[in-house]
């Protein structure tokens, strides 16, 4: 019962996970907490409706254009949209997004409704079962597939970071941009690839959960705002961070859900994550900045 | 507000002779927004925190108000008053954290807040549950015909032009000047005195203590509530509004509020997503009118050189 509850815990706590990084990505590199992040995916997850549900498209091939979307969309907000005013305080940049986020919401009303759209899992085979001394655990095949995806995006990306010098001169830029210019690096183009990652991956997050919540305007709020409270618990800098983040999000809100209150999840699970930044208000993996007077 | 006094005897107050009822009900809401929004002005504006959990307070406050003067027959001034009071003690414990974390993690602290306070009116009995009160009954205080917008909108009218009053008093006082200080540089201020925990916490339970008494007013105004009323977007909202408006003056907050409540009734004869209109004109106003809504009045200031 615990080990089903924890491994639930792990499976939510990925697609936290993988919002709290694509939100962090793009943090890190153009300094904007993208507030319309979740919207962004869903709007992609009404991309995926519309080929596969509407036109009858593959499965497949509407998931792949789906994502590429996202990636559109990454790149076009943050092209078009924040770079023009990167000058503004940081503060603005988010009540920027906001509007985003109001117009996104707008634009998904008046193109498919408020219905909710349903959409089907990719795997629907028989559920994996484990059996061993302290009970059974079942893991559904989708989710499987969940936790399949997250790993290899999160291996995919350290791997980009670390060993490509793509993802140096980008590690470079979220460091400093100024010196990373002065290094010969394209700036420019690094901002715009952190956003075209971190838009696939809202896209993919909203394909991963959308047969769960169902496709409808605010089927990313809670993505979003759990993903929001996995990066600052993450400590808002970090890959591993916002892992750690996630996960522990995710199986704290499924052990506080079946042990304590199913009612009170989230108020339960919050206030864990309040006492913990309380404790430590730079976050788990975060690094307690010196500020200038 | 004081270059727009001349506003309150030639426009506000008469505006009730032109004699449509129903526009002087939403110029209610508006007004009962600018109380919340104002809340969430001086604890953004004034002190330099960050919530997206002002929901909460509203709810608190109209949950406060609804319940004692449903179920105890509490007369309506007193509730409004208690209402207050609980939502400024609220306020504190919330304030507390703040005293620890700031940007983002403040906000996450508050938001939290906000999301925990609207379960938490979900489960029990006492709030009625998902389903809210039904019913609150219309204050008695407002003697003459207590159903009538007119008398509630100066009541509304006049909680806020007194709420201007003291807010100017603070802001020329020692304390407002501590709480500037606060909000430009917290070491800086703490090296020349300013009690930080004092101040943090003031802010906090005013913002508080404001969105609270807005709170009741529309509870009773409105007649019922329910918890999804007060979701993040509702926080949200409030910090648009000061946003749109103008920061930092009662006037533009009352501008910003008036823009986001009454626009869905403009154009709700129209087929057209009003959150696209919101969203908008949000990141419109903050690029070309960085000072928001209440720019445009300062007709000299727009043919000076440009901002952006």
């Amino acid at each position: 019962m615990v080990f089903q509850q924890i491994i639930a815990g792990i499976i939510t706590g990925s697609l936290y996970a993988i919002v709290a990084l694509g939100l962090v990505i793009a943090y890190k590199v153009t300094g904007v907490m993208n507030f319309a992040y979740g919207y962004m995916g869903m709007i992609s997850a009404y991309i995926f409706f519309t080929f596969f549900s509407m036109i009858g498209m593959n499965y497949i091939l509407s998931f792949f254009i789906a994502i590429a979307f996202g990636a559109f969309v990454g790149y076009a907000v943050e092209r078009r949209l924040l770079r023009p005013v990167r000058n503004i305080s940081p503060a603005s940049m988010v009540i920027i997004t906001l509007g985003l986020l109001l117009v996104l919401e707008g634009v998904a009303l008046q193109i498919w409704g408020n219905n909710y759209q349903q959409i089907p899992n990719l795997l629907n085979g028989l559920p994996l079962i484990l059996r061993f001394e302290g009970g059974i655990i079942v893991i559904p095949q989708q989710n499987l597939l969940i936790l399949g995806v997250v790993t290899a995006v999160i291996i995919a990306l350290i791997l980009y970071l670390n060993l490509t010098f793509q993802g140096k001169a980008m590690r470079a830029v979220a460091q400093n941009e100024e010196i990373a210019k002065l290094m010969g690096i394209n700036s420019s183009l690094m901002m715009s690839i952190s956003w075209i990652i971190s838009g696939s991956i809202g896209a993919l997050a909203a394909l991963l959960v959308a047969p769960q919540t169902f496709v409808y305007p605010d089927m990313m709020l809670s993505l979003q705002i759990m993903g929001f409270t996995a990066a600052v618990l993450g400590g808002f800098e970090s890959i591993p961070g916002s892992i750690i983040g996630g996960i522990s999000i995710g199986i704290i809100e499924n052990l506080v859900g079946t042990y304590i209150s199913t009612n009170l999840k989230t108020t339960f699970s919050l206030a864990i994550i309040v006492a913990i930044l309380i404790v430590k208000p730079e976050g788990l993996l975060g690094s307690a900045k010196s500020r200038r007077v | 507000m004081k270059k727009y006094l001349w506003f309150i005897p030639f426009v506000l107050v008469p505006l009730p002779f032109l004699g449509y009822p129903f526009l002087l009900s939403i110029f209610v809401l508006i007004g009962i927004y600018t109380i919340a929004a104002i809340g969430m002005d001086v604890l953004t504006t004034w002190a330099g925190q960050i919530s997206i959990g002002n929901a909460a307070f509203f709810a608190v406050g109209a949950y406060t108000s609804a319940i004692l003067v449903v179920n105890f027959h509490v007369p309506f001034l007193i509730a409004f008053l208690i209402s207050g009071l609980f939502a400024m003690i609220i306020g504190i414990v919330v304030g507390l954290p703040a005293l620890r974390v700031s940007g983002f993690y403040l906000a996450v602290v508050t938001m939290a807040f906000g999301i925990a306070v609207q379960q938490i009116i979900g489960v029990f009995q006492i709030t009625g549950g998902y389903n809210g009160i039904r019913n609150i009954p219309v204050p008695s205080f407002w003697i003459f015909k207590a159903s009538n917008p007119v008398y509630q909108y100066y009541v509304v009218l006049t909680i806020i032009f007194l709420i201007f009053i003291v807010l100017s008093r603070i802001s020329f006082s020692k304390s407002g000047l501590a709480l500037f200080a606060m909000r430009d540089s917290e070491i800086a201020a703490r090296a020349f005195g300013v009690n930080l925990l004092k101040y943090k916490l003031a802010a906090f339970a005013a913002s508080a203590a404001l969105t609270g008494l807005a709170g009741s007013l529309y509870a009773s105004a409105i007649g019922f509530i329910s918890p999804s009323q007060f979701d993040l977007t509702l926080s949200l909202d409030l910090l648009a509004m000061v946003i749109v408006g103008g920061a930092g003056s009662v006037m533009g907050v009352m501008i910003g509020a008036a823009f986001f409540v009454g626009l869905p009734f403009l154009l709700s004869g129209y087929n057209i997503s009003i959150t696209i209109i919101q969203g908008v004109a949000l990141i419109v106003i903050l690029l070309f009118l960085p000072k928001g809504l209440l720019q445009i009045f300062k007709i000299r200031d727009l043919f000076k050189k440009k901002v952006i």
